[in-house]
């Protein structure tokens, strides 16, 4: 799965689970999704959960709590480098 | 960057302004003696852990702005030790709520050696969190037992905690008739007879004599010690704002010990027990001593836990006992024979072994 596949299925789950209208002119990969009130504390609980099932991943403590994370693009550079040391492929 | 890391005696200040600040006053001076009471309850009590810390969440400044508090309580099942960590006092500064402090830390929390997590105070929003991460509602646990004993008291603290104490006048009347009618009326009678059972103050060797044999069909139950029980009953003791902390041994006309109660009682006011324990053959006997001394005691309304023991008392119309289901009982456990006793009834797991008793945000510490 491409780093840029792994981006499009966590935007479409943060859209739709977290219900973001599909006009906000405020939403995309590089906003802050906790600082800009798309995603709660109960909401990034759900988001780990989907991470997990979807992708197969934990995300390490350090990752959670970067900078990175905050945004769908950082969450997919993480995820994706997480499934490529998974199968041995990473860096 | 940010970092969880386990609670050190030096945070306690700061984890007291913290609580203050979010689930007390909203000062950000911790009320006097607050500090200690974390400090007793998180750091010294007899089976604090050091696998099993409290933690805090510090900022890129060094602040502590989360903190989850860890109560490590010793059990067995089938014989075998287990560990029980019961989360509480979970809280974040709101500045960083947007970086969900609140989830990493039960996230950390969760990933410890303990054997088994809980939490009996869970509100909505910790148990979508607990769910989140893969925890589970403890459904029999989550059930409370209620049994009121005087219609207007009960009604008007009712409305006090509904923020509708205005309506006491209105409503006044009308509870004063449905408590004469219940006076009058031996069908809808809230009175209860004497009891046929005697009682004595329950040690705490009494207590651990009787355990084993009180709890013996259950899988899952608390492995008391001397200096554990004597630590816990004198902080039960201390939560003045519950009212009375009563405990009760309680025998047959024989002598025989049938099981005992350990229950905050407060005249007129709302009283909960904490601990309910007998044979199932004897749960009912223990149940209308404890419903008799309540009523003595001029309790309003006192609830419980509900417990597959109590069951058929609880069922028989005249205890005049209804119940209440919320969610605030959650369990997280990686090995589902730890989990199993609690959700099938089979766990002797009650509110004197959560975070239920705690005083932390009721009592003035003046």
């Amino acid at each position: 799965v491409t780093q840029q596949a792994i981006a499009e299925r966590i935007e479409e789950f943060v859209r739709v689970q977290f219900e973001v209208d599909p006009d906000d002119p405020g939403f995309d990969r590089t906003v802050d999704l906790f600082e800009q009130g798309y995603v709660d504390s109960v909401g990034f609980a759900e988001l780990l959960a989907f991470f997990t099932e979807e992708f197969g991943v934990e995300i390490p403590e350090d990752d959670l709590l970067s900078e990175e994370f905050l945004r769908i693009d950082g969450m997919a550079t993480i995820v994706s480098r997480l499934t490529l040391d998974a199968v041995g492929l990473g860096r | 960057m940010s970092v969880i890391r386990a609670l050190e005696r030096d945070d306690i200040t700061s984890v007291a302004s913290l609580y203050e600040s979010i689930a007390r006053s909203g000062s950000d001076v911790p009320a006097q003696g607050l500090a200690r009471y974390f400090e007793r309850t998180l750091l010294d009590h007899p089976w604090a852990d050091p696998e099993i810390p409290s933690l805090v969440y510090v900022d890129d400044l060094g602040s502590v702005k989360g903190f989850i508090g860890s109560h490590v309580r010793r059990l067995r099942l089938d014989g075998r030790p287990v560990r029980m960590a019961c989360s509480g006092q979970l809280m974040s500064d709101p500045a960083v709520r947007n970086r969900a402090a609140g989830t990493l830390l039960l996230r950390r929390f969760f990933a410890g050696p303990q054997d088994l997590t809980m939490t009996d105070g869970a509100t909505e929003e910790t148990r979508r969190i607990w769910r989140g991460l893969g925890g589970s509602i403890g459904h029999l646990g989550s059930i409370t037992w209620v049994r009121p004993f005087d219609l207007r008291a009960a009604g008007e603290r009712a409305l006090e905690r509904f923020g509708m104490a205005a309506w006491r006048p209105v409503v006044r009347p009308a509870l004063a008739a449905g408590q004469a009618a219940a006076n009058r009326i031996p069908r809808i009678s809230l009175r209860v007879k004497d009891p046929p059972t005697q009682a004595e103050d329950l040690t705490t060797q009494a207590l651990l004599e009787h355990l084993p044999s009180v709890a013996q069909h259950r899988r899952l139950v608390p492995d008391y010690d001397e200096r554990f029980l004597t630590w816990l009953f004198h902080e039960m003791a201390t939560v003045r704002s519950r009212g009375e902390l009563v405990r009760r041994l309680v025998r047959d006309q024989q002598g025989r010990v049938l099981g005992w109660y350990v229950a905050y009682l407060q005249p007129r006011g709302l009283s909960q027990v904490m601990q309910i324990a007998a044979r199932e053959r004897d749960a009912a006997a223990v149940l209308d001593h404890l419903l008799h001394e309540a009523q003595r005691m001029g309790v309003a309304v006192l609830t419980g836990q509900f417990e597959p023991l109590l069951f058929e008392a609880l069922a028989q119309r005249r205890r005049r006992c209804f119940l209440h289901l919320s969610a605030n009982f959650l369990v997280h456990a990686r090995d589902p024979e730890v989990l199993n006793p609690i959700l099938i009834g089979q766990a002797m797991i009650t509110r004197m072994d959560g975070e239920r008793w705690m005083g932390h945000h009721l009592e003035p510490f003046g």
